[in-house]
């Protein structure tokens, strides 16, 4: 006769490795399982004259049909190869390891469970009673502490013991009278077929509908009448879920043996971030709160970013101007590159660089808040609302990016596979300020509402959600009707934000931000500048130029909404190609216009709009057009000119709405 | 326990496996797992992140925040919706 076998089963990194090597020494030899990659661990154990095989099996939670390690491990205990099984378990989490134990029980083999990492479990204060769990489970328990050898002889001991006694075990577990009822059924099927597994626990496992069973059983000689008989089962229970029930069974019973024999410390009752969270997802302070938070980072945003940081960018980029236009001089260059250098790479191009400082705090403070996990938790606040209307959660992602860049955030509606979900959340997402947008507000509040930044920036924003989100109600009762997924959101725990993290966030949307103003910014304020100064004959930055015949062109359109002069619209018409040229433009044309007094854009801001005029100027950003990337992306998404068409009309003819309305509503309330 | 996890959830619209845990009086990992096999038999299913960025958007400044995810979301499958 060979060797007696004893098998190692237990979750991953409950020590099974270790007390195998604990048991055999140096006695071992790896291979692999036949048919699998599923590695294989075998070795000797010599105790009083006699040899034994151990075999580690590998890590599971659970034995099922779910991955190739549960089918391994569950094939060879089921195979009856093994004499005596140890369940390893990890004590410092015993009740997640006895829903391995309930199966093993319920295949009633022969076992012996061994309580690893005590000295983990005693550390962190869990009690487990020791002598209560060997009663209750009729089964030997013994403690031990694995990578120290402890436990070591107890264990062999009582291993050659259960092998001795060759103890079954009654299943244990109680099922609900109505599976019961089938489980007797399928072994009424069953009963002297020749099956690959105990018949009491094939039976379960066919309610339960184990697919690696089910496929076991039709592999073996049952013949075709028991194969139809069962399949009939499945079919007319198709809805019954009795999967659920039996595993539901197994952990009502792992549960109740975890509370009658390990008790932990108490938890401190309710944490503080319990009860703070508990706040934050509320259905009515929930987006308040997120508002106030908001608010705040928009404060704190304003103050760091531009009033302190804002300044010394401003005064280094002047600073290099005054150099460059005099290095510029000293070399004799001509007029024409002394006036594109400083017109339209430093005032143009320098006036979008100067906010890195304001856009590099914004987004390290977002950055922090998304790392923290609150921003999962404003996901499902919004979620909530959104829902009411016709938007599903997800789209808040969407929006959340497209705070950053529009272009991701249209490509984040990738992840749906509900159309109608996600051609709403692309065609919205437009009113999601962007970065690039941040400039452009900015300059306008420094000159209107100095003392106000944060507020106004604020609503800047808010509205925009809230354009979004009548759009969506109106997309969703017309264009696209239908259902709505429904989403359930994991709220992870709060934690703190790590460093990199948080770095690496900002990076992203500041080194976007830098690349465009090289790249995009930079090619379009060229254009304009070369707009601006042909035809020769023209007085440069004047309205005879070509730019300024443009604008002239553009202006009756606008004048309704305030814009009385033609660099106002000629600069919107610039935000086409990229929402930051807005301001770009601005500073080359005003820099070009008040060159002798040496005006900052700013006070050229300041003498050519009022502050009515600021706001519908401000609410005609957030809304028209969205520039041509974004234009580029929603029609490679859509794979559609009409649609892309039609948002590029219907955001300018919503941006224009709300400009003249605020303008004229203003105007008639004496604002003008 | 599971079909407890899915009624709550449902219910809820969220969950945290710390709340659950409080709530049906067993460990994280025990919740953890009971949601792995929900995954596992079809019941719940985990939104699958996609690759949103196309190779031809590598040189896209944005492209990092692309295929960020700020929160896991979950769907009840239409087998889960009828345990509820
Ligand atoms: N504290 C403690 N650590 C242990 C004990 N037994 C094993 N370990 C450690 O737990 C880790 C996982 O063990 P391993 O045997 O590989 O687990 P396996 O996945 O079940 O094979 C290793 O780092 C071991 O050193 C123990 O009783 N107490
Ligand atoms: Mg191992």
């Amino acid at each position: 006769m060979g060797n007696r076998k004893i098998a190692l089963v237990g979750n991953p990194n409950s020590g099974k490795t270790t007390l195998f090597n604990v048991l055999t020494g140096a006695n071992q030899h790896v291979g692999n399982w036949p048919g699998v990659t599923v590695e294989k661990k075998e070795g000797k154990l010599r105790y009083q004259k006699n040899e034994y095989d151990v075999i580690d099996l590998p890590g599971i939670y659970s034995l099922g049909a779910f991955s190739e390690d549960e089918i391994v491990a569950m094939d060879y205990v089921l195979s009856d190869d093994a004499d005596v099984i140890i369940n390893v378990i990890d004590s410092s989490n015993i009740e997640r390891n006895l829903y391995l134990t309930s199966q093993l029980l319920e295949m009633g083999k022969n076992l012996v469970i061994v309580l690893n990492m005590t000295d983990e479990a005693e550390k962190r204060n869990i009690k487990i009673d020791v002598f209560g769990l060997s009663k209750i489970l009729g089964v030997p328990v013994i403690s031990a502490v694995a990578h120290k050898g402890e436990g070591k002889n107890e264990i062999i001991k009582e291993v050659v013991n259960a092998i001795l006694k060759k103890k079954t075990y009654d299943n244990p577990i109680k099922y609900n009278k109505n599976v019961l009822h089938h489980i007797e059924h399928i072994e009424e099927i069953l009963k002297g077929k020749k099956i690959p597994y105990p018949i009491k626990w094939t039976s379960i496992k066919v309610v339960e509908g184990d697919s690696h069973v089910l496929k076991r059983l039709e592999e073996s000689k049952i013949g075709k009448e028991a194969v139809e008989a069962i399949k009939d089962f499945h079919r007319f229970h198709s809805k019954d879920s009795f999967e659920l029930e039996v595993v539901d069974s197994r952990y009502s019973f792992a549960n109740s043996i975890a509370e009658a024999t390990v008790s932990r410390p108490a938890k401190e009752v309710e944490t503080i971030t319990d009860k703070i969270d508990r706040i934050f997802i509320n259905k009515y302070l929930g987006i308040p709160i997120f508002a106030i938070i908001m608010l705040v980072v928009f404060q704190v945003t304003f103050v760091i970013g531009e009033e302190i940081l804002g300044g010394i960018a401003a005064f280094l980029i002047e600073g290099l101007g005054g150099l460059i236009e005099k290095l510029l001089m000293s070399v004799n260059s001509p007029e024409w590159l002394i006036s594109f250098s400083i017109n339209g790479i430093i005032n143009g191009v320098g006036a979008v660089i100067e906010f890195v400082p304001l856009i590099t705090v914004l987004y390290l403070m977002l950055g922090f808040l998304e790392d923290s996990g609150y921003m999962a938790r404003a996901a499902f606040v919004w979620d909530n609302l959104m829902r009411k209307f016709g938007l599903q959660g997800r789209a808040f992602i969407s929006m959340i990016i497209g705070f950053g860049c529009n272009v991701p955030g249209i490509m984040s509606a990738r992840t749906m596979d509900n159309k109608k979900d996600r051609m709403i959340t692309m065609f919205i997402n437009p009113f999601m300020s962007c970065g690039a947008k941040i400039p452009i507000y900015t300059v306008f509040i420094a000159a209107f509402f100095p003392n106000h930044g944060a507020l106004v920036l604020f609503s800047l924003y808010a509205l925009g959600v809230i354009v979004a989100l009548i759009m969506a109600k109106i997309f969703n009762n017309t264009l696209f009707k239908g259902e709505s997924s429904y989403f359930i959101m994991e709220l992870p725990p709060y934690r703190l934000p790590t460093i990199k993290n948080v770095l690496r966030n900002m990076w992203t949307n500041v080194s976007g931000f830098i690349v465009r103003a090289g790249t995009v910014i930079f090619a379009v304020v060229t254009v304009m500048w070369v707009l601006a100064v042909v035809p020769a004959s023209a007085e440069p930055y004047s309205q005879d130029s070509l730019l300024g015949a443009i604008g002239s062109f553009l202006m009756p359109l606008f004048k309704p909404a305030g814009f009385g002069t033609w660099q106002e619209s000629v600069a919107l018409f610039a935000g086409i190609p990229a929402k930051e040229a807005v301001v770009g433009t601005l500073g080359m044309l005003y820099a070009g216009e008040y060159m002798e007094e040496g005006k900052a854009l700013v006070d050229a801001i300041r003498e050519n709009f009022t502050q009515l005029t600021s706001l519908s100027y401000m609410v005609m950003v957030l809304l028209y057009t969205p520039c041509a990337a974004v234009l580029g992306t929603i029609g490679k998404e859509t794979k559609s000119i009409r649609w892309t068409v039609f948002i590029a009309l219907y955001t300018f003819a919503l941006g224009w709405a709300a400009a003249v309305t605020i303008y004229q509503v203003g105007s008639l309330l004496g604002f003008g | 326990m599971l079909k407890e996890i899915l009624k709550i959830i449902y219910s809820s619209g969220y969950f945290s496996n710390r709340d659950l845990a409080k709530q049906l009086n067993v460990t994280e990992e025990v919740i953890i797992d009971g949601i792995n096999q929900l995954i596992n038999m079809g019941y719940l299913k985990r939104e699958a992140k996609k690759d949103m960025c196309p190779t031809s958007c590598t040189r896209c400044p944005y492209v990092q925040s692309c295929n960020k995810d700020i929160v896991e979301t979950y769907q009840i499958t239409e087998k889960g919706m009828s345990v509820i």
